[in-house]
């Protein structure tokens, strides 16, 4: 990967972090409605190319430096795509417990990947 | 042609058209393009209301981007071609942007994105009317767009 480390952690949270919480950050108290639930299952497990967003996060990953991928916040964010994995079947089934905390991760997701890129361009803590 | 107002999108993939679809249409008639090129054609054909662009676009066709790239690699990067590919994949939105303002589209413009407080303040001052959101928050997209 070519750019340097700022771009790097740019492209992780625009790439992975922006879309993998498109549906979640609407995901609001009571029923979660069908297409929503459609959404997530597209921000989650088919995000680019068909692929999760744990793999297009780990694609990215061997593009950078190891330094990118030893980030506090990155490695948090690849644990949480790892949950949220094993919460597949739950979640394309429409069970709501693991809806609930599908978008709970993706929103956590998001805001790890955001705090890496503030950090990496120097505006964040 | 449904009579409501045209939200104008610009990506290089469907995410965006697919948010605005879900989360918009109520308000909108969702016309989604994919390059400079197709959101110029858009505008001719009507005037929209609102804009939501992407702003990295590096999966549209280096030959379909918006931008001059042996210009931009002479200008800015010492004639590094890569280099400056990158830079107008990165900056790319606002590319189409300067574009739809100079085709006399004053639409509000939405990008979905954290812009620094001063690179915002920039955007303003060249492009008028550019609000930012960071993340798909569809309550803050409908609100940057004038919507309530």
């Amino acid at each position: 990967m070519s750019g340097g480390p700022s771009r790097a952690f740019a492209r992780l949270a625009h790439d992975v972090g922006k879309y993998v919480a498109r549906a979640a950050r609407n995901v609001r108290e009571g029923e979660v409605p069908p297409p929503l639930v459609d959404m997530l299952v597209t921000d989650l497990y088919l995000l680019k190319d068909g692929q999760r967003a744990s793999a297009v996060l780990a694609r990215l990953l061997a593009d950078h430096g190891p330094e990118v991928a030893a980030d506090v916040d990155v490695a948090r964010a690849v644990a949480l795509l790892g949950e949220a994995d094993a919460l597949e079947a739950g979640v394309r089934g429409g069970r709501a417990e693991d809806v609930r905390r599908a978008a709970a991760i993706a929103r956590e997701v998001e805001e790890r990947l955001r705090s890496a890129a503030e950090r990496a361009r120097g505006g964040g803590p | 042609m449904s009579g409501r107002a045209r939200l104008l999108v610009v990506e290089d993939g469907h995410e965006y058209a697919e948010f605005a679809r879900l989360f918009l249409s109520d308000v909108f008639d969702v016309h989604g393009t994919r390059t400079a090129a197709d959101a110029l054609a858009a505008v001719r054909e009507a005037a929209p209301a609102g804009l939501l662009l992407d702003l990295r676009f590096d999966r549209t066709r280096p030959e379909d981007l918006l931008g001059d790239r042996d210009e931009v690699a002479a200008r800015l990067f010492g004639g590094d071609r890569d280099r400056a590919l990158r830079y107008l994949q990165d900056q790319q939105g606002t590319l189409v942007l300067g574009a739809l303002r100079d085709a006399g589209v004053g639409a509000p413009a939405v990008f979905v994105h954290d812009f620094p407080p001063r690179r915002l303040h920039n955007l303003r001052r060249l492009y008028g009317q550019v609000e930012a959101v960071a993340s798909f928050d569809a309550e803050a997209i409908r609100r940057a767009l004038g919507v309530s």
